[in-house]
């Protein structure tokens, strides 16, 4: 599903931030993407999720080597990919609701075709009063949990997270993981970017380490 | 959004008015790009300014271009023979003389000359009405009507009127009026070039309104690009922002001007207002001005697209 073969990476002419990276996320894996600050997790994530370009190496998703696939058939990669974003990303001056559902409505899809689902998604996360806020009203928990909900309403074939349970407490933190589990066992990869041991712990899913740029791999 | 089927759900029918109401409602909010900020209020402000300078610049090339055609379709079917008085010969005799030949001359339809209380009438507007013009010693005039399509060969027949009688001078009026025309011509150029110079600095503006937006909301363009629209989906948005402002400044800049055109009208009918007379817009003139809001909606919304699409290119 996602193959990625001596990556590298650099911003501009700046030094290289990956170096090597090689991985194979299978389909319906579930894994955690762990390291410290700056060791480049959100980099490898955007890599992931085709908003940047390596500057060496091969990126496979789906099946398609990213550097030879046509730009115009890149949206409906993007489409298999769901992303919670670590500074969320919502968009302020859409409501809760219209934030959650803008994947559905970019993908063409007739509001009347998801407006339930959206609606269900949004009181499964706890913002089922708070559909009409603006995200600016919402707690910075709220803002996570809608983030969330945006980037699993398409039910993507592939979820990245990075640093999904940041602003939440526990408990709200191993529901969300419950979700991300639950999707999981219906067939979408996850790979959760997290510094919180404790929810690592929790499940039995192997973990990519980065460090210094470098990958490493422990079941 | 969520309640826009409301009416629908209850089981009521719509009326008309609701329905539309209903529509503009959903296409207000259904847009993804924020609304309007205070770059939007400037472009529309600017758009507005260009609408209304085109458009007094298009009324003024259809005034024109009018007035050239009329004054055309009035001076090429007509001549006006000019009879001085001579010593040698009496001023009927010179008068007859020229009626004999236009009488004898293919293609003249009517002959007449004018009796001298017409030709002084004709000098009141600039001697006044005194009685002092009695004493002048004017010239005799005679009108000439040609038959329609009519070609005569006017060297000739001036050459045959000159040996006629002395004193007699043919005037076919084709001098004045070609600087006329000349003049026409280049005020309609003038127009042209403003009209295309307007075009092309709304096009410039627009481009940095929309680059400054992009800029603003590159955000949204972001997330919008990250959760799989196209590159058509995100122009789309952004055009019909634009295309709304452009719509609403040329709207503006349209009110502007027809109510400039319709104060030029009345100023000039009152009299006085102006050294020269001012024809204004017909009825039948002010719909092309219509055509100046559309142009510019156009203009605006192609420059914000070719701006977007280039933007988005330049993503990965």
């Amino acid at each position: 599903m996602v193959r990625f073969e001596n990556v590298g990476m650099r911003y501009g002419m700046g030094p290289e931030i990956l170096r090597d990276v090689s991985f194979h996320l299978e389909p319906g894996s579930l894994h955690f993407l762990t390291g410290p600050s700056g060791a480049g997790k959100t980099s490898l994530l955007k890599l992931m999720f085709l908003a940047h370009k390596p500057s060496r190496g091969l990126i496979s998703m789906f099946g398609n080597d990213i550097a030879t696939t046509p730009r115009d058939q890149l949206p409906g990669l993007r489409r298999r990919i769901g992303v919670v974003f670590q500074e969320f990303k919502l968009l302020e001056h859409l409501t809760t609701y219209e934030n959650v559902a803008l994947p559905l409505k970019v993908a063409g899809r007739d509001e009347s075709d998801y407006r339930a689902d959206v609606k269900e998604l949004l009181t499964w996360v706890g913002l089922g009063e708070r559909m009409q806020a603006r995200p600016s009203t919402l707690s910075g928990g709220e803002q996570q949990r809608a983030a969330i909900a945006r980037a699993v309403v398409g039910r993507p074939a592939l979820l990245l997270a990075d640093e999904p349970t940041g602003n939440v407490d526990p408990e709200m933190g191993q529901r969300l993981l419950r979700l991300f589990i639950e999707l999981n066992r219906l067939g979408t990869s996850v790979l959760i970017a997290t510094h919180d041991h404790a929810l690592v712990e929790s499940t039995a899913a192997p973990e990519l380490i980065i460090q210094n740029g470098e990958l490493t791999y422990r079941d | 959004m969520t309640d826009s089927n409301a009416a629908s759900e209850t089981g009521h029918p719509l009326g008309w008015p609701e329905k539309i109401g209903k529509f503009l409602q959903n296409r207000s909010r259904t847009g993804i790009m924020p609304p309007a900020d205070i770059t939007g209020a400037t472009l529309v402000l600017v758009v507005a300014a260009m609408c209304y300078l085109a458009c007094l610049a298009l009324g003024a090339m259809v005034t024109v271009t009018r007035s050239a055609s009329d004054w055309t379709a009035q001076l090429e079917g007509a001549l006006t023979i000019q009879v001085k008085p001579h010593n040698e010969i009496a001023l009927e005799d010179q008068i007859s003389a020229a009626l004999s030949v236009l009488d004898g001359t293919n293609g003249i339809a009517q002959a007449q000359a004018l009796s001298s209380s017409d030709v002084r009438a004709l000098l009141d507007p600039w001697l006044g009405e005194s009685r002092d013009s009695e004493d002048l010693p004017l010239p005799a005039l005679i009108d000439v009507e040609l038959e329609p399509g009519a070609i005569v060969d006017m060297s000739r027949l001036a050459e045959r009127l000159a040996a006629a009688a002395p004193g007699i001078e043919l005037d076919t009026h084709r001098q004045w009026l070609g600087e006329l025309l000349s003049a026409a011509r280049s005020a309609t150029w003038l127009s042209i070039a403003i009209l295309t110079l307007i075009a092309l600095t709304t096009g410039a503006i627009v481009v940095f309104a929309t680059q400054a937006s992009l800029a603003a909301n590159h955000e949204t363009v972001e997330v919008l690009h990250l959760v799989g629209a196209q590159d058509e989906f995100v122009a789309n948005e952004i055009q019909r922002h634009f295309f709304h402002l452009g719509l609403r400044g040329g709207a503006s800049g349209l009110g502007a001007a027809t109510l400039t055109f319709l104060l030029i009208s009345w100023l000039g009918s009152e009299g006085g207002a102006f050294l020269l007379p001012v024809p204004g817009l017909g009825l039948g003139d002010y719909p092309w001005l219509i055509t100046v809001p559309a142009a510019i909606a156009l203009t605006t919304t192609a420059a914000a697209r070719i701006t977007v699409l280039r933007a988005l290119r330049r993503m990965i």
